[in-house]
């Protein structure tokens, strides 16, 4: 199968051919909110983050890039699992495996444009209502032009007990990628997600550069408990937007366990709103630079409610020329007495060129609460090097000890256990670079 | 295998351009205990630190030699594995590494690729703590982190079991423990004397010695041996104070 691929610049005209021709298939109330993000989009700003600069060059990307089909034929890896499973690539969607016993629950799994066509009661109330469209150009792209993504619906009371595993294949030669994925659990209900962002070799060329707009919708409603782990594993040619955010009811818990390590240049947030009484925020970030990569990576956590919970851990290593800006932020809205926050942040650096900053923010506007934070960066401890050395170790063996230990304490606390090797996986693989 | 021996040749080193060491000659076989004594500033961490490699310390003149071998083009990881320790004064916290862990890691290290089995080690490590009277717990805690001081000395001293070198240099292995703990202590360092081994034991105070009985005790001033002899010599040293010596040093350096 030959591939063509064609230069889009994103102009008015363009916009609304593009929109014609690859998302025809979509229902027409889907077609008007994909307009109406890409008419907003032109007014919009570029993502900047304070502390990492976002050249011209680069986000010249945004205005423009190339798009080829993606072939049908696509031997990419899918786990072993019993739990269900996704993977897509682009828009195509590889396989989708839902046990048997999940759907008779009612649980929903598929990709968000089946379910858009399929379940538009189930989607349309909830797409688009957690991250507004409205915020950025990255935002606004990837509203306008999500290729395809997950959907997964839990109805109120179902507990799943098996991780159910979505897998976002970028192909190589593609210099857009757009996925959006959303997550909706009823009252009470319970499940495992681990959503992998991963590069699908299928043998092309790949484009110099590629820009990703990535944003996942989380919905939990009272008591609902979401365990959702990612990695992210780009290729550094690719410089990504990620937008992740959770609406949380009362008594409802969001565990977040996401570990970056692709990617040139990663912009990302997380955002958990926590708008009802006794709403919990648990959030780990692991982050992994190496080369010349640049991971600016904001934490967001707002009270919202009373009795609010959250927690906020994030650890970093920078190797090379690599650098990182982790910035906590713990928002506590009048009104939401007794709430409880606390963050730490801990970055650690291996190489004279390397430079992570960690940056705690809190926001109280209102009395009654407890709010903690802790952050610090530092370079690798010369004189534990040493130490180690002198046992035997080879500067290596001593630098991948020190890694490890550096991150142990929170990656082996991960619940999730496929997620939690995976996250060794991907670490060992940096610190061998 | 042969018996070990450490040379230390003319050695002259250099902290941030200043002379520390100005000429230092030491010889340690196996079966021998060497100690060396000496006031504070003296040049004796200093001489620990060059033996193992530390890059503060330059190397402007001299040699060492392990079992002939050339230690000074020798990487710090290299002399370790060619049956070199160091027991330092001030061990590093590992944060999130197990001390089971390390030690499995070190002693892996120097085996190259023939890894230790799981229960050798286990029983291995379980035998030597219960030598330095610790807790079994003890493996299972991250390397030093919020070890009291007598606590980070016994596990140099377990590290120095497991690993088996052929040639251990103990920097103040004494200092900041009780009497109990400096027998217990010196217990594990004998139970390792023997034809394969032999050690260098730095320390300020005659206490250790009592219980270690070098056969060879050699007297550190500004960066030379000044005098060495047998065990009485750290007993005179006890008696008389450094004063005694430098005196002495002064009137042979004048002559």
């Amino acid at each position: 199968m030959a591939l063509s691929s064609q230069t889009l610049t994103v102009t008015p005209e363009n916009v609304a051919n593009h929109l014609r021709d690859q998302f025809a298939s979509d229902p027409e109330w889907l077609l008007a909110r994909r307009r109406e993000a890409m008419a907003a989009y032109f007014a919009l700003p570029v993502p900047t983050r304070e502390r990492t600069a976002f050249n011209a060059d680069r986000s010249g990307a945004i205005t423009g890039f190339e798009s080829a089909p993606v072939p049908a034929d696509l031997p990419l890896p899918v786990p072993e699992t019993r739990g269900g499973v996704l993977s897509m690539a682009h828009d195509r969607v590889l396989v989708t495996r839902q046990p048997a016993a999940l759907a008779r629950e009612g649980v929903i799994l598929t990709d968000l444009r089946s379910a858009c066509r399929m379940q538009p009661e189930l989607v349309a109330p909830h797409l688009g209502s957690v991250i507004d469209a409205a915020h950025d150009k990255s935002q606004a792209l990837n509203a306008g032009w999500w290729h395809n993504g997950g959907f997964l619906y839990v109805p109120a009371g179902v507990r799943v007990a098996d991780p159910v595993i979505w897998l976002h294949y970028h192909l190589p030669d593609q210099p857009g990628f757009f996925p959006r994925s959303l997550i909706v659990l009823e009252e009470d209900s319970e499940v495992v997600l681990i959503d992998y962002y991963s590069e699908g070799e299928n043998g092309s060329a790949p484009v110099s550069r590629t820009l990703a707009a990535m944003t996942v919708e989380v919905k939990l409603g009272s008591g609902a408990r979401l365990h959702y782990g990612s990695i992210e594993q780009l290729s550094e040619t690719t410089d990504a937007f990620v937008h992740r955010s959770a609406l949380a009811g009362a008594h409802s818990a969001i565990f977040w366990n996401v570990g970056v390590f692709g990617a040139g240049v990663e912009i990302s947030r997380q955002s958990t709103r926590l708008v009802e009484p006794g709403a919990e925020n648990h959030s780990v970030s692991v982050f992994f630079g190496s080369g010349r990569q640049h991971h600016d990576i904001d934490v967001v956590s707002i009270h919202d409610a009373p009795h609010t919970v959250s927690t906020m851990v994030g650890k970093g290593v920078m190797k090379g020329r690599a650098q990182s800006v982790f910035t906590g932020i713990t928002e506590i809205r009048r009104g939401a007495r007794g709430s409880n926050a606390r963050q730490r942040e801990q970055t650690l650096m291996l190489s004279d060129d390397a430079r992570a900053d960690a940056i705690p923010s809190l926001l109280i506007d209102e009395n009654d609460v407890f709010a903690a934070h802790s952050a610090s960066a530092g370079p690798i401890d010369q004189a534990a090097l040493f130490y180690l050395m002198a046992r035997g170790l080879s500067e290596e063996a001593a630098v991948r000890m020190i890694v490890q230990g550096f991150l142990a304490p929170v990656i082996d606390n991960i619940s999730i256990d496929d997620l939690r090797q995976q996250v060794w996986v991907a670490v060992e693989r940096k610190v061998s670079e | 295998m042969a018996t070990p021996v450490l040379v230390v040749d003319d050695l002259h080193v250099a902290v941030d351009g200043k002379e520390i060491l100005k000429g230092v000659n030491l010889t340690v076989h196996g079966n021998e205990v060497h100690a060396v004594m000496g006031p504070n500033g003296t040049g004796k961490t200093s001489l620990a630190q060059t033996l193992m490699g530390h890059p503060r310390y330059v190397v402007t003149q001299g040699q060492i030699t392990l079992d002939g071998q050339d230690l000074l083009a020798m990487r710090v990881d290299q002399r370790a594995r060619a049956g070199l320790f160091l027991a330092m004064q001030y061990p590093s916290e590992i944060s999130g590494v197990t001390t089971a862990n390390f030690l499995r890691t070190a002693i892996n290290a120097r085996r190259q690729g023939n890894a230790v089995g799981l229960k050798v080690f286990r029983d291995e490590l379980e035998e030597a703590m219960d030598l330095l009277q610790m807790d079994h717990q003890f493996a299972n805690r991250y390397v030093n982190e919020g070890f009291s001081g007598g606590e980070k000395k016994r596990n140099e001293l377990l590290q120095l079991l497991l690993l088996k070198p052929r040639i251990a240099i103990l920097d103040e292995i004494d200092s900041g423990l009780d009497i109990d703990a400096v027998k217990v202590v010196a217990q594990g360092l004998k139970s390792m004397v023997g034809p394969e081994f032999g050690a260098l034991v730095i320390t300020h105070y005659q206490r250790i010695l009592n219980y270690v009985r070098p056969q060879f005790v050699h007297i550190m001033v500004d960066g030379r041996i000044v005098k060495s002899g047998d065990y009485h010599l750290a007993e005179e040293l006890d008696a008389k104070g450094y004063d005694w010596v430098r005196a002495a040093e002064t009137i042979s350096g004048g002559a």
